[in-house]
C-alpha cells in the first residue's frame, strides 16, 4: 500500500478554499482533481478530507484516514490480483460495485462520506460505466473525488458530471522541501537534475532517485557515445533494464524519450538550455553530435508502436531494450 | 499484555467476532481482531466498517494491553487447540503476539492498534427491550424474503418499525423482494413515535441471528435513523442502516381477498415439491387450479415434460386459475408452522395471502405469475 504523507507542502490556498467553501457547500457531489502524475494530488486529497473532518466535525481520527480504515472513507485504486499475484492493469468493476453498499448505507456518525478514486485513469469501460451510474444518482452526504493524471482518459460523461480542479506542479522551492523529506542528505545539483527529469513532479522524482537514476543516466550516456551497434555495453545495459518491473521500465522509457526529444530539438537548432535547471542540457548537446534525427524518429516510432504490447503481452524487456539501441545509427 | 483464558470461552466469543471479518480484504487492519485486556476482562472487536462486533469475556489478566492480530488465523489456532486447555496470550511490544497452550506455541505478526477503526457505542435516541428468542423468531419468519437485487438497495434488508393498530402498539418487521412480502408484528409497550422506521442490512441480520441463537434472555436495542446497536449478553453489535425509503408495503397487502382456502400444510408442501421437479430456473411456474374442495397443480416444461397432482382442500370460493413461482411458494409454506394454513385469493392476477391461525400477526403475500 502506498504510504501517504500527512504533511502537505504547497497548495495551502487550495486546501483552505476547498475545505471552507466547495466540498460541503457545493451543489455537486463529484470532483476531479487533475494534473501530472506525482505532483501530490493524493496527498492533497487526504489532507483536504482530514481538514474537513477535523475542522467541521471535530473528528480526531486522522490516523484512520491515512490507513484507509476510516468508516466514512473509501479509497479505490488498482489492487493485486489474487490468482496472478500481480497488480491489476485497471480498476475492476467489482471494486466500484462495492462502493454502492457504502453509499446506500447510513453514516455511523455525523461525518460526510468520501470516496477517492486514484487514479480514475485506471478505470476500464465497465468500471467507468458503473461509476457513472453512481455519479448520476448522487446521495446528499457522499462525495466522490476522482484523481486524474490525464483528463482525456476519463469518459466525457463522467467529466461532465464533475467539478474540475487543475493542479500544477510545485515550485522549485516546494519541490526541494518535498524531496528532502524523503532524502534529507540529497545534493543540490541532484535536486535540479530530478526536477528536470521529472518535469517538477516530486512523486516521479522520488521514484527516480529510489531507482538510482544517476547510474541509469550515466549508462545511457555511455551507450549514446558508443560507436558499435551491438556492443558489449548495450547488451550489459539491456540486461540491467531487462529485470526491471513494469513501473521501473516505464520510468526508464520516459527518461529515454525525454533525452531523445531534446536531442531532436538540439539538432533542429532549438535552444534547450532555458528549459533545464541542471547541466543535463550540456550533456544532451554533447551526445546530439553522435545521433541523427532519422534514428531518433525511428526509435520514437518503435516505442509508440510497441510500448503497450510490451506490458500487455509481458514481452522480454532485454530484447526490447537491445532493439531500441540498435535503431541508433551513428 | 499477558492474559490467561479458558479455550472454550474465548472460542465462542471469537467465533462471533471473526465471522464479520472478510477473508479477502484490501485494508490489512480490517482482517484483524482487536484484543484488549483490562480489569480482568478480555474485549475482542472486529469490524468491516459497516458492522462492528465487540465481545467481552472474563479472563485472568496478568498484564493489561492491546494488540491487533489476524482474526481468521487466531480463530483457526484456537479452534484446533484441545478442549479444556488454558490459553495464554502474550504481547510485549504490540508487534509480535504469542499464543501458548499446553506444548503448543504460536507467534503472530500484529498491526498498529491506532489504525484499527473503533466504532463507538453512543447513547442513541430510542431504546427497545425484547426477548432474544422472540426477536430471533420474528427475524427467521421474515428474512427469507429479503431481496438480493443490488439495484433496489432499499429492499436489501428488513424494515423494522413501530405501528399502531386497534389501540395496540406493535413492532413490525417486514421484508420483501418485490415478488413476495413477509410481515410479522410483535406487541410492544413502546410508542410508535419513539422508534424510527429503519432498514437493517442483510449482513447485519445474519450476524444478529448467530448471536441471538446462542443466548436466551432479554436484549436491548438502541437505534436512531443512522445506527442500530444490539446489546446481547456480553456482546455488542453495531451496524449501519440502509439509507433509503422502504416502500409503502401496506398498499401491497390485499384487503379484499374473499376466496379463502384451507389446506393441510404438509401435504401441500410435499405436493408442490413433487410438481416442481419438472420446473426449471427459466420457467419456475406452477399452475394452480382452484376447484370446490380440490386444487389441481400443473407444471410443464418443453424439455422435461409435464407434472400434475390433485390435492384435497376446504374451498368453496370461485374457480380460479393462478400461477406461482414454485420456489417462492415452497419457502412461504415452509415458514408457516400450523397443520392447516389459510390461503386467500381474489382473482388470477391478484396476490395471494398466506396466514395461520396460531400466529395472527404473521402475513405472507405472494405475487402471481402469468400462466
Amino acid at each position: 500500500m502506498e504510504i501517504i504523507s500527512q504533511h502537505l507542502i504547497g497548495y495551502e490556498n487550495h486546501l483552505e478554499n476547498l475545505s471552507n467553501n466547495l466540498i460541503i457547500k457545493s451543489s455537486s457531489n463529484s470532483f476531479i482533481f487533475y494534473g501530472n502524475k506525482g505532483i501530490g494530488k493524493n496527498t492533497f486529497t487526504h489532507c483536504l478530507i482530514n481538514k474537513i473532518f477535523s475542522d467541521k466535525f471535530n473528528e480526531s481520527k486522522s490516523n484512520l484516514l491515512y490507513a484507509n480504515s476510516h468508516p466514512n472513507f473509501r479509497y479505490i485504486s488498482k489492487i493485486i490480483d489474487e490468482k496472478s499475484n500481480k497488480l491489476n492493469s485497471n480498476i475492476k468493476i467489482d471494486q466500484i460495485r462495492k462502493i454502492e453498499s457504502f453509499i446506500y448505507q447510513s453514516s455511523l456518525n455525523k461525518l460526510p462520506k468520501f470516496i477517492i478514486i486514484d487514479s480514475a485513469d485506471d478505470l476500464n469501460i465497465s468500471s467507468s460505466n458503473s461509476l457513472l451510474k453512481l455519479l448520476e444518482e448522487p446521495k446528499n452526504n457522499s462525495y466522490f473525488i476522482l484523481i486524474v493524471h490525464q483528463l482525456f482518459n476519463i469518459m466525457p460523461t463522467i467529466r461532465s458530471r464533475c467539478i474540475k480542479f487543475k493542479f500544477s506542479h510545485p515550485s522549485l522551492e516546494n519541490f526541494d522541501k518535498i524531496i528532502r523529506q524523503s532524502f534529507p542528505d540529497i545534493k543540490e545539483k541532484d535536486i535540479s537534475l530530478l526536477y528536470d527529469l521529472s518535469n517538477g513532479s516530486p512523486g516521479l522524482a522520488i521514484q527516480l532517485y529510489s531507482n538510482n537514476i544517476k547510474d541509469l543516466l550515466d549508462n545511457l550516456l555511455i551507450i549514446f557515445n558508443e560507436k558499435n551497434n551491438l556492443s558489449k555495453e548495450i547488451i550489459n545495459f539491456s540486461e540491467i533494464v531487462g529485470i526491471y518491473t513494469n513501473d521501473q521500465f516505464k520510468l526508464f522509457l520516459s527518461i529515454l524519450k525525454l533525452i531523445l526529444i531534446n536531442i531532436l530539438k538540439v539538432n533542429l537548432g532549438i535552444n534547450i538550455k532555458k528549459y533545464f535547471l541542471s547541466n543535463l542540457s550540456d550533456t544532451i548537446h554533447s551526445i546530439s553530435k553522435n545521433i541523427n534525427n532519422k534514428s531518433i524518429l525511428t526509435i520514437l516510432d518503435y516505442l509508440k508502436l510497441n510500448e503497450n504490447d510490451l506490458y500487455i503481452f509481458n514481452l522480454d524487456k532485454k530484447i526490447f531494450s537491445i532493439n531500441i539501441f540498435n535503431g541508433i545509427s551513428k | 499484555m499477558k492474559i490467561s483464558v479458558e479455550k472454550s470461552s474465548i472460542f465462542k466469543s471469537l467465533s462471533y467476532v471473526q465471522s464479520i471479518v472478510e477473508k479477502k480484504n484490501t485494508i490489512p487492519v480490517l482482517s484483524n481482531v482487536l484484543i484488549q485486556a483490562k480489569d480482568n476482562n478480555l474485549i475482542l472487536s472486529a469490524t468491516d466498517m459497516d458492522i462492528s462486533i465487540t465481545a467481552q469475556l472474563n479472563c485472568n489478566v496478568i498484564e493489561e494491553g492491546f494488540v491487533t492480530v489476524s482474526a481468521h488465523t487466531l480463530y483457526d489456532i484456537i479452534r484446533k487447540l484441545p478442549d479444556g486447555n488454558e490459553v495464554e496470550f502474550i504481547s510485549n511490544d504490540g508487534k509480535i503476539f504469542s499464543i501458548r497452550s499446553g506444548k503448543s506455541k504460536f507467534s503472530l505478526g500484529c498491526l498498529p492498534k491506532e489504525d484499527f477503526p473503533i466504532i463507538e457505542v453512543d447513547k442513541l435516541k430510542s431504546e427497545i427491550s425484547i426477548q432474544s428468542q422472540e426477536l430471533l423468531k420474528l427475524i427467521e419468519k421474515t428474512r427469507f424474503a429479503i431481496s438480493n437485487e443490488e439495484t433496489r438497495y432499499f429492499l436489501n434488508g428488513i424494515y423494522f418499525h413501530m405501528r399502531e393498530s386497534g389501540g395496540n402498539q406493535y413492532i413490525s418487521i417486514v421484508a420483501t423482494d418485490g415478488h413476495r412480502l413477509a410481515k410479522i408484528d410483535y406487541e410492544s409497550n413502546n410508542k410508535p413515535e419513539d422508534i424510527p422506521g429503519v432498514i437493517i442490512p442483510k449482513k447485519t441480520i445474519n450476524e444478529l441471528c448467530k448471536l441471538l441463537s446462542d443466548y436466551n434472555g432479554t436484549i436491548k436495542i438502541d437505534l436512531d435513523p443512522n445506527k442500530i446497536i444490539f446489546f446481547i449478553d456480553k456482546s455488542v453489535l453495531i451496524s449501519k442502516l440502509i439509507d433509503g425509503n422502504f416502500p409503502d408495503y401496506q398498499r401491497v397487502i390485499p384487503k379484499d381477498n374473499k376466496n379463502i382456502m384451507t389446506i393441510n400444510r404438509n401435504d401441500f408442501c410435499m405436493a408442490v415439491d413433487r410438481v416442481s421437479t419438472i420446473t426449471n430456473e427459466k420457467s419456475p411456474v406452477i399452475k394452480f387450479r382452484l376447484l370446490k374442495d380440490l386444487m389441481n397443480m400443473t407444471s410443464a416444461d418443453s424439455e422435461n415434460g409435464l407434472a400434475t397432482e390433485d390435492i384435497i382442500t376446504e374451498y368453496s370460493g370461485e374457480e380460479i386459475e393462478i400461477g406461482f413461482n414454485s420456489k417462492y411458494i415452497l419457502e412461504m409454506i415452509n415458514h408457516l408452522t400450523d397443520e392447516k394454513i389459510k390461503l386467500s385469493f381474489n382473482d388470477s392476477s391478484s396476490p395471494v395471502i398466506a396466514t395461520e391461525d396460531s400466529n395472527q400477526n404473521l402475513i405472507y403475500v405472494l405475487m402471481p405469475m402469468r400462466v
